[in-house]
């Protein structure tokens, strides 16, 4: 399966970008042709969206997709590396 | 191919004018239905005249056969049954999310319903009798049972089923504790609980994992 892990959580600044101009869940949900439950779920991480309505959410923003969206590894790659090294140790 | 097509368009329109014929005639139809009933319970056998009765007889009669051909319609035409149907059941996919959604729900909905078929078809075809002899059988010597099996048959009145019925235990004999042979409800009765079983599940699972997110 090679070194990549298993699960990636991925985070965003929608919120942040949206509170910097100063439109709303529904402004913003209106804007992309989504419904404001979406945004909401995007937000909130529970929703990961279409490279289709990635590359919207960033057009509309004016930045480029790794601006909006980052990549956190989850603690399951973590507790492995924790193993290993550990293991290396004894 | 593009007749084929604009046939197929076509059609489809022809459909959404039936759909609406039915739905705006069918007070008439039911009007129709009611007066029959009061006008043979009232006159017994006796037909009604008169043109209006003519009329509203032929206009029951269109109506039917609208209504055979809307659900036709909607069995074959994949567009049509999806907007109506979609529309019925309060099935909307405003966005990629709700899209996903659906899908999922969809896919629980299917799995849910395979497993309750199965059980109704176990339900349907397990018999169960258990019988206790009258207080004259029983100083005669017999004996009270429990019977559990299983009994199906495709087709009604078919063999299988006389091959039972000839040997149950002659019931003069017996009184009935329990007697449980088959699901208790007509035809159409389980038809409607599957639909409506579908329906109610598919909602459940939508508005879960809307809930999650």
């Amino acid at each position: 399966m090679g070194n990549l892990p298993q699960k990636i959580l991925i985070t965003n600044r929608i919120h942040v970008l949206r509170a910097e101009k100063r439109i709303t869940q529904q402004e913003l949900a209106e804007a992309i042709g989504v419904t404001r439950t979406t945004i909401i779920s995007i937000e909130k991480g529970s929703y990961n969206p279409s490279l289709e309505l990635a590359f919207r959410i960033a057009m509309y923003f004016g930045k480029s997709i790794p601006e909006i969206f980052s990549v956190e590894e989850t603690n399951e790659k973590t507790n492995e590396q924790l193993n290993e090294t550990s293991k290396t140790k004894e | 191919m593009k007749t084929k097509i604009k046939n197929k368009i076509n059609f489809e329109k022809l459909s959404y004018y039936n759909l609406k014929f039915v739905l705006y005639t069918t007070p008439i139809a039911i009007i129709t239905v009611v007066l029959s009933i009061y006008i043979y319970k009232t006159f017994g056998d006796k037909n009604a005249d008169g043109v209006i009765f003519d009329i509203l007889g032929i206009h029951f009669i269109l109506w039917f056969l609208s209504l055979i051909l809307l659900v036709s319609s909607l069995t074959l035409l994949k567009n049509f049954r999806e907007k109506i149907l979609c529309k019925l059941i309060k099935s909307e996919e405003r966005d990629e999310r709700e899209t996903y959604i659906a899908g999922k729900a969809s896919k629980s909905t299917l799995l849910a319903s395979i497993a309750f078929l199965v059980l109704l078809f176990i339900l349907s075809i397990t018999t169960i009798r258990i019988e206790a002899p009258t207080d004259a059988a029983r100083n005669a010597g017999k004996k009270g049972y429990v019977s559990i099996g299983f009994s199906t048959s495709l087709i009604k009145n078919s063999m299988i089923q006389k091959i039972v019925q000839k040997n149950e235990p002659d019931s003069k004999d017996y009184k009935f504790i329990i007697h449980y042979n088959g699901v208790p409800l007509s035809q159409s009765a389980l038809i409607l609980l599957i639909m409506i079983f579908y329906i109610s599940v598919y909602h459940f699972y939508k508005w879960q994992y809307q809930k999650k997110g």
